[in-house]
């Protein structure tokens, strides 16, 4: 019997061709959100971190560089005696997400949309502003005092003016639904 | 007495660690435990990074040891090494650090002899020659130095941190002047003459002066009748508490 060669190295090694995986990403549009009501929300946490004020910074300042690499400082406030600094950071950006009817004047409009887009749903590209504030302090040779404030707003110069975000129209909140603020927060904790 | 390293070329920076340090082994203030200069990290820099102040005051938020935990000691800390400064040297009103007839007698040693032994004991700590008075016995003598503020003893940066001043990475200038003035008192007992003395004000507490001096003139003029070094460091130490006190 004759063998071609592939096969006589394949029954060599003992295996069948490597088949890769194969899995779909879901599209970021379509991740089922947190959907809040109003367009401005807040997550605070405060936290007391039994490490010295240098360590606690170099541990904000690696998971900022690692992963909230688009975002911008925009501001940063040195108190010596103390000493307390309070450093914020901003990320605008544009995402495309599945709006959620409130009202019953929302829920005509959607439909009338569905009607002429002939799609199931309302997805939109939404405008986020979101801002990080972090108060760190550190009491003299006591431990340190962080004060994770996360917020955000949602379409805040009426972009969507058609489907108003906050009162009869709810986008997901991007605080809630991205991991910036657990992350941080557990990082943070680990120390507490 | 022991000479903590050879005096020549000493700066001033270097006095001022050496006086302050004389001054805790000899319990006149708490001990601390040093932070160490800070380094700059070996990350790249980047745009999301905390600004260098902000290092820097993290790296110094660091009080442990007795001397930060009481205030008055802290702030005596601070002024022992402000006495240093150029800026202090030029405040008005600034009490030195007066020793009279510091080392005792000279005997009968001539004060022209005394004087240029003591202008050579000071030169050779690196102090230069302001002014010398061979009429009157008296020279004036300065030791300057400029250097950041991390170069200093850290309570003095450490305190001004406290009080929201940053002053690690600025330049201080620092001063020392030395006030000597020889003279010659008749004796009391007899046979009949007189004996000379030395008197020295210190814009700074720095012992370490005085006790190299002390030992430059032993060495060279030999008198028979001077303190002991036993005697000299307990008479510095009772003077400096004293002087320290006040502030």
């Amino acid at each position: 019997m004759r063998m071609s060669v592939g096969r006589l190295m394949r029954q060599a090694a003992g295996r069948r061709p490597r088949q890769l995986p194969s899995f779909t990403l879901p599209r970021a549009g379509r991740v089922r959100g947190v959907y809040l009501a109003g367009h401005e929300h807040e997550r605070v946490e405060k936290l007391v971190v039994d490490r010295p004020l240098v360590k606690v910074l170099a541990e904000i300042q690696r998971y900022v560089r690692g992963t909230l690499w688009r975002w911008q400082k925009v501001d940063e406030v040195l108190v010596c005696s103390g000493p307390r600094i309070v450093v914020r950071y901003e990320h605008r950006y544009e995402e495309g997400h599945e709006l959620e009817p409130k009202t019953w004047r929302a829920h005509w409009n959607a439909e009338r949309e569905k009607e002429r887009t002939r799609r199931g749903a309302i997805v939109k590209r939404v405008p986020y502003e979101v801002e990080l504030r972090l108060d760190i302090e550190q009491r003299f040779a006591g431990p340190v005092l962080v004060e994770v404030r996360l917020a955000e707003k949602i379409d805040p110069r009426g972009h969507l003016s058609e489907f108003p975000i906050g009162h009869h129209f709810w986008a997901p909140s991007a605080i809630h639904t991205e991991p910036w603020f657990d992350e941080l927060v557990a990082l943070l904790r680990r120390h507490a | 007495m022991r000479e903590a390293a050879p005096a020549r070329g000493l700066r001033a920076r270097d006095l001022c660690r050496r006086s302050l340090e004389w001054a805790i082994a000899h319990r006149l203030l708490p001990e601390y435990v040093r932070t160490g200069k800070y380094r700059r990290p070996p990350e790249p820099p980047h745009r999301l990074n905390f600004g260098k102040d902000t290092w820097l005051v993290a790296h110094y938020a660091d009080w442990r040891g007795p001397l930060y935990r009481q205030e008055a000691e802290w702030r005596r800390a601070f002024a022992f090494v402000d006495a240093f400064t150029h800026k202090s040297l030029a405040r008005p009103r600034q009490r030195g650090w007066e020793l009279v007839r510091l080392y005792g007698s000279f005997g009968d040693l001539e004060p022209p002899s005394v004087l240029a032994q003591t202008r050579a004991g000071l030169l050779r700590q690196g102090f230069s020659e302001i002014d010398l008075n061979e009429r009157s016995f008296s020279g004036m003598f300065r030791l300057t130095d400029s250097c950041k503020g991390s170069d200093l003893p850290e309570p003095y940066g450490k305190w001004q941190q406290q009080a929201n001043r940053l002053v690690w990475d600025n330049d201080v200038d620092l001063s020392v002047e030395v006030h000597c003035h020889v003279h010659v008192r008749p004796r009391r007992i007899p046979p009949p003459g007189n004996r000379s003395y030395l008197d020295l004000t210190l814009s700074a507490p720095a012992p370490t002066v005085v006790t190299g001096l002390y030992v430059h003139l032993l060495r060279t003029l030999r008198p028979r009748s001077l303190l002991t070094a036993v005697e000299l460091e307990r008479l510095l130490v009772d003077s400096l508490r004293a002087l320290i006190a006040t502030w």
